[in-house]
């Protein structure tokens, strides 16, 4: 087991709040949290720091997060990093064309409480 | 008024008198007391005025001085003495003024009574009703120009085929009952210059006004170039255009006052929003007033002008396929019936063609209702179109039935085809119901199949031996022909060239025969020796006589051969040998008879005799013509003589003599000449052979040929009248033959794909039509509908593929392919195929709404979510253990509002049909596992022990798991909800079998507790949106009511089945059965 202040998360989320209180429960659990407010920006954030681990949502302006996560498995360094989708789209069409892409967990935000994204996120990182 | 005021002398200065002065002086009523000599003894201001004098010109002078000597005979006086004799006399009457024109009053005469009670004066008031009989006529005009509106949308609505007739007429009540000089209509346009124009459409002008008007200008112009471009935003913005002309800017006064105009109302008609033209109004008599009634009233017209215009649009756009479909209407002899389709379920006769009534017998005045459910007795609705009708609208596709049905006509065998009329939305506005007796075809039917079999029994008991070929090919032998040509079976010689059997020498006499036959000649085919070569290549000599025929729908020839090789050597042996001849003449099967040259019987021998029943010396010296059937007897003498001048050396013929009891027999008889005795006299031997039974069976024979060919017809005239239905069918359908080329194609179908008739034919259909994914890629030939009815036989339906037109265009289309199976065979296939393009795209549209949707109001949810968790378990927040207990409320709160939202994204993916988008496998044994673990904290809690009885031969399905679990989650959430502490659930999950075949054909689950139960009376209503049963809700107000709708939802969109049983605190218990789903 590792520790987590050595794993950094990137959180692209285009709604404030949900990214506020997502980046605040993954800094309180000792993460260091990058967050971005669309596909683009986080497509830029993560080719820079390189996060342990993407948790990002689908429908947001611009880049949206499928569009991202295909940028990331096409190129050089995002092809292999740990992605969980978070969203509230429960459209098996788009399901389907992101696990085509590869993640690591399909989250629907009203259904997953806080702790149990926490949990996700800890066991994929392989964090105590 | 009271009399007693006025009554008082008016000199009388006292104060009282002074105010009832001043009261009779500010009356408006005109107020006068005459004196018994008629003259004016006092009068009130409003008298004055009136009059326009000063008191004083009036006061003292007679009425005929003020009103002349006839008005005063006429009636004045003469109310004035009745009023004196004690009567009120009450009047209307009108007095032109100087400065207001005509007013009108009403007149009252009192009788004025002095302190003895004596009648002295007259007291006459007179009452001002101008303005009230105004306001009286304006009402009365408004009421005419109502009714006149109201008639107006009366003639545009009901009428629909004189427009022209229809808008004059209207204009013209108009026009009456607004008093008008003319009315007319007015349509905008674009000139060539793209410049807004108008242009006059109908026009009415009043019967006594000359029409004056400048007809060319006013009729047809620019509005830019005229005086009335200030009109266009006016009327553009809906406004009217009203006023005397005189008020009018000066350019347009200037334009209008020339053609006579003095008044107009121009009120703007708008259609479809759009802004058509204008409906004008001109007074030229005067000016006048267009009061805010009017103006209403006449945008009323306006309006149902448009709608009437709007409806002519649309009735002219209807009248094309009008017209194709009452062509049809007209010619075919099938019922039809056209019903419009009025929700939720009635359906009203809007047409019945003649052929209706002359098929079923039933008279117009039979017909008591306009509504099918009330013509037809109840049983009948229910059992026959109710369930029919509905499945017709629900699949939009015409539905064929056959019945037999009793009309007043009789006993009928009707095949009825409803034809569903969709709208632009898809939706079913109206019903074609097309009825066709085919009692006859039926019978003809049977008749064929009858007459079939009959023929094969006949042909095959029949001593002859018969033959059938086509095509050069021999197609059917009967026993005696497979004997004939020294086969041991029938497949020996069947399907074998007919020419094998025929010696070289007859090949051009056979194939001549053919010839003949096919070329339809109604020449008779004589009966021709020929010779025959059996299977194994003997010669036999033959007798063959041929008829044209009709075997299994092919143009075939039927022969009947008899083997005349025993006579053939009889013949030439009588040559041989006399002693022979006598032993054969006398002993002979055959009828044998000798004549002389004076056609006298000679010598008969016995089976002769028999045969025609008269004694050796009864036929005797007797002419061969008395016993001879009249009709032989000229061909036969003039035969024989030629036989004895040894013109022709053998004569052969088939003939009738007649028995000696009056009977008719048919006979060969072959005939040739011989010399005899010792004079070497000649005479004719003839040998006679009785063939009536083989005419007999030929006779029948060929009855019954002509009743095949007459049945064949009836078919085909049947054909010829589907083909015209076909073509007036909204959906493309397409006919192949094997080889998947197109035979036929429809209307429909050709306008679809784009293509002309004549460049497909015989193509095939995959290069007429191709078939395409989504992508434009090319659909493998293996995958085409058309490919796969014409292997298997079975008909193939497909919403999957596009076609793509000759422009490159695409559509998808919901496809159908049936095979054409004949006597078991597959002869082709019909492709019958729709445009769904809308139906696609309006599915996309409904999916992205619900996600859209979903996204939207789940979102703020889960912030408020998250942030409750984070402040609940806040190490540094100080909660006081009320606060807690509040943020837990708000917690529990949101994850209602969160499983709502849930709940009605799902009622709204039902409603809107936006269901099963994915097709995934789906193990319900885990899935059930899995849903009763997410519900293992609340069981603990109530402690209700889980039973789980899990088939392990439980299949997978194909379905959306998403919905699957919905399924699940609901009816085991239910079971848990609604079952007290410490109760029981039971979970079972395992296949479906099929009866006959044990076969797996879905899943079988059911859920059950010991639960609260379902009260009996609520029932019926479980499965009702928002229902919840009342045992229910006194125990929890937590519930949407939607649960269990949802699971119906889902189940009959998978083509599944639910059921349950209930008892109130016993339990309940759903039975679900889904099943496996496309592969």
């Amino acid at each position: 087991m590792t520790d987590a202040s050595s794993k950094t998360i990137l959180i692209v989320e285009d709604e404030a709040p949900l990214l506020n209180v997502l980046s605040d429960r993954l800094a309180e659990e000792g993460f260091t949290v990058l967050g971005a407010q669309d596909g683009a920006e986080g497509f830029a954030v993560a080719e820079k720091h390189k996060p342990d681990l993407i948790l990002l949502d689908i429908v947001m302006p611009r880049t949206n997060g499928l569009r991202m996560l295909k940028q990331l498995r096409q190129s050089e360094w995002g092809q292999e990093v740990p992605a969980i989708v978070l969203t509230n789209v429960r459209d098996s069409h788009q399901m389907a064309e992101a696990t085509e892409l590869g993640i690591n967990g399909y989250l629907v935000k009203a259904n997953w409480r806080l702790d149990d994204v926490v949990a996700k996120v800890k066991e994929k990182l392989g964090v105590a | 008024m009271n009399h007693d005021k006025i009554n008082h002398h008016t000199h009388s200065l006292s104060e009282v008198q002074r105010q009832y002065e001043f009261i009779v002086n500010a009356s408006k009523d005109l107020m006068t007391l005459i004196s018994a000599n008629y003259e004016y003894e006092a009068v009130n201001e409003a008298f004055c005025r009136a009059h326009n004098k000063p008191r004083e010109d009036l006061i003292g002078h007679t009425i005929a001085d003020i009103w002349g000597w006839e008005v005063f005979e006429r009636s004045i006086k003469r109310h004035v003495d009745q009023c004196l004799q004690g009567s009120e006399i009450q009047y209307h009457a009108w007095l032109e003024t100087s400065d207001r024109g005509r007013r009108y009053f009403d007149v009252t005469y009192y009788p004025y009574y002095n302190s003895q009670r004596q009648v002295t004066h007259a007291a006459v008031v007179s009452r001002d009703v101008t303005e009230s009989k105004h306001a009286e006529e304006a009402l009365v005009r408004r009421d005419k120009i109502s009714r006149a509106v109201s008639y107006v949308a009366g003639r545009f609505i009901e009428s629909t085929s004189n427009w022209s007739e229809v808008f004059t007429d209207a204009l013209g009540r108009l026009g009456t009952a607004t008093e008008v000089s003319r009315v007319y209509v007015f349509e905008n346009h674009r000139d060539h210059n793209n410049k807004l124009s108008t242009v006059q459409k109908y026009e009415w002008t009043s019967p006594h006004i000359t029409s004056s008007f400048d007809s060319r200008r006013l009729q047809d112009f620019v509005y830019d170039d005229s005086e009335f471009e200030r009109w266009v935003e006016i009327l553009k913005r809906g406004d009217v255009i009203k006023g005397n002309v005189s008020e009018f800017p000066e350019d347009e006064r200037k334009v209008l006052s020339k053609q006579g105009i003095r008044s107009l109302l121009i009120v703007p008609v708008f259609v479809e929003n759009e802004w058509w033209g204008h409906i004008g109004f001109d007074e030229c008599e005067q000016e006048r007033e267009w009061t805010a009634m009017e103006v209403d009233a006449l945008k009323t017209a306006a309006n149902t002008l448009a709608a009437a215009i709007r409806r002519k649009r649309t009735d002219s756009a209807l009248r094309k396929s009008e017209e194709r479909l009452s062509l049809i209407y007209n010619t075919v002899s099938d019922a039809i019936v056209l019903f419009r389709v009025e929700p939720p379920s009635r359906f009203k006769i809007l047409t019945i063609n003649k052929a209706f009534f002359t098929q079923t017998g039933f008279k117009e005045q039979d017909l008591k209702s306009e509504y099918l459910d009330e013509l037809v007795p109840p049983i009948v609705y229910t059992r026959f179109f109710k369930d029919y009708i509905r499945d017709v609208i629900a699949y939009k596709k015409p539905i064929k039935h056959e019945r037999t049905l009793f009309f007043p006509k009789g006993r009928s065998v009707f095949e009825t085809t409803v034809v569903p009329i969709l709208n632009e939305d898809e939706e079913c506005t109206h019903l074609l119901v097309v009825g066709r007796d085919i009692t006859a075809r039926k019978k003809a039917e049977r008749i064929l199949r009858d007459s079939e079999d009959r023929y094969r029994r006949l042909v095959e008991l029949s001593p002859n031996a018969i033959a059938v070929h086509a095509d050069g090919v021999l197609v059917y032998a009967n026993s005696a022909a497979v004997k004939l040509l020294g086969a041991n079976h029938r497949s020996e010689i069947v399907g074998r060239p007919m020419l094998d059997f025929v010696h070289q020498d007859f090949h051009d006499v056979v194939k001549n025969r053919v010839r003949i036959m096919r070329s339809g000649s109604k020449e008779e085919i004589p009966i021709i020796e020929e010779k025959f070569l059996k299977i194994d290549g003997t010669p036999i000599d033959v007798e063959v006589g041929a008829m044209a025929f009709t075997f299994e729908g092919k143009p075939a020839v039927q022969v009947v051969v008899r083997d005349i090789t025993e006579r053939k050597q009889a013949e030439e042996e009588l040559r041989d040998s006399e002693e022979r001849f006598r032993k054969i003449f006398e002993e002979g099967p055959l009828g044998m008879t000798m004549i002389d040259e004076h056609l006298r019987f000679v010598k008969v021998n016995e089976t002769f005799q028999k045969m025609l029943g008269y004694s050796e010396h009864e036929l005797i010296g007797r002419s061969f013509k008395d016993v001879t059937h009249p009709e032989h007897v000229i061909v036969n003498t003039a035969h024989a003589q030629k036989l004895i001048s040894r013109e022709i050396p053998r004569y052969r013929t088939e003939k009738r003599y007649i028995t000696k009891h009056g009977e008719e027999i048919w006979v060969t008889v072959t005939s040739t000449a011989i010399r005899s005795g010792k004079e070497q006299t000649d005479y004719l031997l003839s040998m006679v052979e009785d063939i009536t039974n083989r005419k007999h069976a030929e006779e029948q024979l060929r009855a019954h040929t002509k009743a095949l060919a007459s049945a064949k017809k009836q078919i085909e005239r049947e054909k010829a009248q589907d083909e015209a239905l076909l073509a007036s069918i909204g959906e493309g359908i397409i006919a192949t033959d094997q080889q998947g080329c197109v035979v036929m194609m429809n209307e429909s179908a050709l306008e679809s794909l784009g293509i002309k008739a004549e460049d497909v034919i015989g193509k095939p259909l995959f290069d007429v039509a191709p078939l395409t994914h989504e992508d434009g890629a090319e659909v493998s030939s293996a995958d085409r509908p058309i490919r796969k009815v014409l292997v298997t036989g079975k008909k193939v339906s497909t919403s999957d593929y596009y076609y793509r037109r000759s422009d490159g265009s695409k559509f998808p289309a919901a496809i159908t392919g049936s095979p054409v199976i004949f006597q078991g065979a597959i002869m082709g296939a019909i492709v019958v195929f729709r445009d769904i393009s809308r139906e696609k795209e309006i599915d996309r549209a409904k999916s992205e709404f619900i996600s859209l949707a979903s996204h939207q109001l789940s979102t703020p949810l889960s912030a408020v979510k998250w942030y409750t968790e984070m402040l609940i378990q806040s190490k540094t927040a100080q909660l006081s253990p009320k606060q807690e207990k509040y943020l837990h409320e708000v917690y529990r709160a949101n994850q209602r509002m969160i499983t709502m939202v849930d709940t009605f994204l799902n009622v709204s993916r039902i409603e809107l049909g936006a269901i099963g988008v994915s097709n995934e496998q789906i193990d319900i044994k885990k899935l059930s596992q899995s849903i009763l673990d997410e519900f293992e904290l609340i069981i603990e809690e109530k402690q209700i022990s889980v039973h789980k009885l899990i088939d392990p031969e439980t299949p997978l399905i194909k379905a959306d798991t998403e919905l699957i679990r919905i399924i699940f989650h609901n009816l085991i959430s239910n079971a848990i909800k609604y079952t007290p502490q410490g109760g029981t659930v039971t979970v079972t999950t395992a296949p479906l079998l099929e009866v006959q075949s044990s076969r797996s054909i879905g899943v079988k689950i059911t859920v059950q507790d010991t639960g609260y139960g379902i009260p009996l009376s609520q029932q019926g209503k479980i499965f009702s949106k928002l229902f919840r049963a009342d045992n229910v809700i006194a125990r929890s107000t937590d519930g949407t009511g939607l649960g269990l709708y949802i699971v119906k939802g889902i189940v009959d969109s998978y083509g599944g089945t639910i059921s349950f049983e209930s008892k109130e605190n016993q339990g309940t218990i759903f039975r679900v059965s889904l099943p496996l789903g496309r592969a």
